[in-house]
C-alpha cells in the first residue's frame, strides 16, 4: 500500500477533502480509496469526520521525511470514532426544526450507509408521538406526508428517548420515564 | 427518489472551516460566519453538523433583544431562563463551559439590531467559555458585521457558500435518483437548477415522473427535450431541457 499511501496523504496536503474527491484525483475506485483511508486513520495519519478527510501533523511529518508507510501493528495508537445513532441525531434535528416530516429528517441526516433508515425513523416518530412528544401537524407535506413538531415542553434533555420495540415501551433517559404505547 | 444528505463541495469548505476554529488555541477568536445566497444549503448544511455533534440551533427573531436571545439559548440549553439577564448570563456561562456545547445561530441578521446588542452577548459567551459559535447570515451579513470591529475580530474563518458544482450536481443525481441520467441530462440539471441544490432535487424527481410514464431505465437529453423542469422566478418563464450536441 505503499506508493497508494504517499499519494493519498499528498492529496491531502492541501487541505481537507471528500472520499469522491480523493479518488477522482488519484484515479481510483472509491472503495479503494475507503479502504487505504481506513489504513491510515488507524495508523493516525489521516484523521475523517463525517467524510471529510484531513492529513495529520503525524501525516505531515510522514510525508516530509517520504518515509515508506507499511503495514502492521500500530501499538495501540489509532483513535477510534464512533457517531451518535440516527435516532439521537433525528432528535436533535427535530428540536431544530418547527416542523418536519420523515423526508426532511432523511435528506438531513442520512448519507446511504444507515440500514433501512426510512422504516427505522418512521417507527420511531410513530412512537414518539403516542408517547406524547410529538404533535401531529394538520397540514401535510406537498406530496401528502404526514408532520410533526416537537412539542418544546417536551424536549427533556440531550438524549434520545429510546424506543423498546418488542415491549411497546418508550423509556426517556433524560428523566427516566417510561411509557407504554 | 432517495431521500439523502448529499456531501457537496459547500460541505467539504464548511466541515474544514470547522475543523480550523476546532483546533484553534484558547486564546483565540472562536466564531465563525457562513454565508450566501437563499437555497445554497446554509441551514441545511449546518443542521447536518449541529445534529451531528449535538449544538443547539437557535432561530434570531426579528425582535431579538439581548434578554430574549438570552433565554431562547437558556431554553435550548435547559437553564433556569428567570431572573435578571445578569443572572441569566452566569447560569448559562456555567453550563456552556461545562458541557462545551457548540451554538449555531441560523438568521444572525436579527441579533445585529440595536448596534448588534444581541451578538455581543454572544460573542461574550463565546469569548469566556471558549464554545464555538456557528453565525448563518445572507449575502451582505458580512458587510454589516465588519461594522463592529469588537465582533469581526472574534470572527475566525468565513465560508461563502456558492451554487453547487457540476460535480456536486453529478453526485446528487448518481446517488439519489432512481434512473440513471446521461452526463449530458447531468449538466443540464446543473444549468436548469442554477446551482440550487433544492432546485436539483425538484429536477430530479421530475425526470423520475417522466422517466416512469415513458418506461424508461435510463434517460438523456434527447428523451426530455423542450420539456419544462424548472421555473424562473424573476423572469417568470419557463425553463426547459436544451438539445445537446452529444445526445443520443
Amino acid at each position: 500500500m505503499a506508493w497508494n499511501s504517499l499519494a493519498l496523504l499528498n492529496a491531502l496536503a492541501n487541505g481537507p477533502k471528500l472520499t469522491r474527491q480523493i479518488a477522482a484525483s488519484l484515479g481510483k475506485s472509491r472503495e479503494a480509496t475507503r479502504l487505504c483511508l481506513e489504513r491510515l486513520r488507524r495508523k493516525g495519519l489521516v484523521a475523517s469526520g463525517e467524510g471529510v478527510h484531513q492529513i495529520t501533523d503525524k501525516g505531515r511529518r510522514m510525508l516530509a521525511d517520504g518515509r515508506e508507510i507499511t503495514s502492521g501493528p500500530g501499538g495501540g495508537t489509532a483513535a477510534s470514532r464512533r457517531g451518535p445513532t440516527l435516532r439521537q441525531r433525528a432528535w436533535r434535528a427535530m428540536a431544530m426544526r418547527d416542523g418536519f416530516d420523515l423526508d426532511d429528517l432523511l435528506t438531513m441526516l442520512c448519507d446511504g450507509s444507515e440500514k433501512d433508515a426510512a422504516r427505522n425513523l418512521s417507527r420511531y416518530l410513530e412512537a414518539l408521538e403516542a408517547a406524547g412528544y410529538l404533535l401531529a401537524l394538520p397540514r401535510r407535506g406537498e406530496d401528502g406526508e404526514k408532520r410533526w413538531r416537537l412539542r418544546r415542553e417536551r424536549i427533556t434533555g440531550p438524549a434520545a428517548p429510546a424506543l423498546n420495540t418488542r415491549t411497546r415501551r418508550v423509556t426517556d433517559g433524560n428523566t427516566g420515564e417510561v411509557k407504554a404505547i | 427518489m432517495r431521500k439523502q444528505f448529499v456531501k457537496t463541495e459547500n460541505y467539504s469548505r464548511f466541515t474544514a472551516g470547522i475543523a480550523a476554529v476546532e483546533q484553534r488555541g484558547a486564546a483565540e477568536a472562536g466564531m465563525m460566519l457562513v454565508h450566501g445566497a437563499p437555497g445554497f444549503g446554509k441551514s441545511h448544511i449546518v443542521g447536518h453538523w449541529a445534529a451531528e455533534v449535538g449544538a443547539v440551533f437557535l432561530r434570531a427573531n426579528v425582535d431579538w433583544t439581548p434578554k430574549y436571545c438570552l433565554v431562547e439559548l437558556a431554553k435550548a440549553m435547559r437553564v433556569d431562563p428567570s431572573g435578571s439577564a445578569q443572572q441569566l448570563f452566569s447560569r448559562l456561562l456555567e453550563r456552556v463551559v461545562e458541557t462545551q456545547t457548540p451554538i449555531v445561530i441560523d438568521e444572525a441578521e436579527f441579533t445585529l439590531h440595536q448596534n448588534a446588542a444581541a451578538l455581543e452577548k454572544v460573542r461574550d459567551l463565546s469569548d469566556r467559555a471558549e464554545v464555538t459559535v456557528v453565525l448563518i447570515g445572507m449575502e451582505r451579513i458580512q458587510q454589516t458585521i465588519a461594522r463592529h470591529r469588537q465582533l469581526s475580530s472574534r470572527i475566525a474563518q468565513v465560508v461563502e457558500f456558492v451554487p453547487s458544482t457540476p460535480a456536486d450536481v453529478g453526485q446528487a443525481c448518481k446517488q439519489l435518483a432512481d434512473v440513471a441520467m446521461s452526463p449530458a441530462l447531468v449538466a443540464e440539471v446543473h444549468r436548469l437548477s442554477g446551482g440550487r441544490m433544492r432546485e436539483v432535487l425538484n429536477i430530479i424527481a421530475s425526470i423520475e415522473r417522466l422517466a416512469r410514464l415513458n418506461g424508461l431505465d435510463s434517460v438523456d437529453v434527447a428523451d426530455l427535450e423542450g420539456v419544462p423542469l424548472a421555473h424562473d422566478w424573476q423572469s417568470r418563464t419557463q425553463k426547459t431541457v436544451r438539445a445537446a450536441a452529444g445526445g443520443r
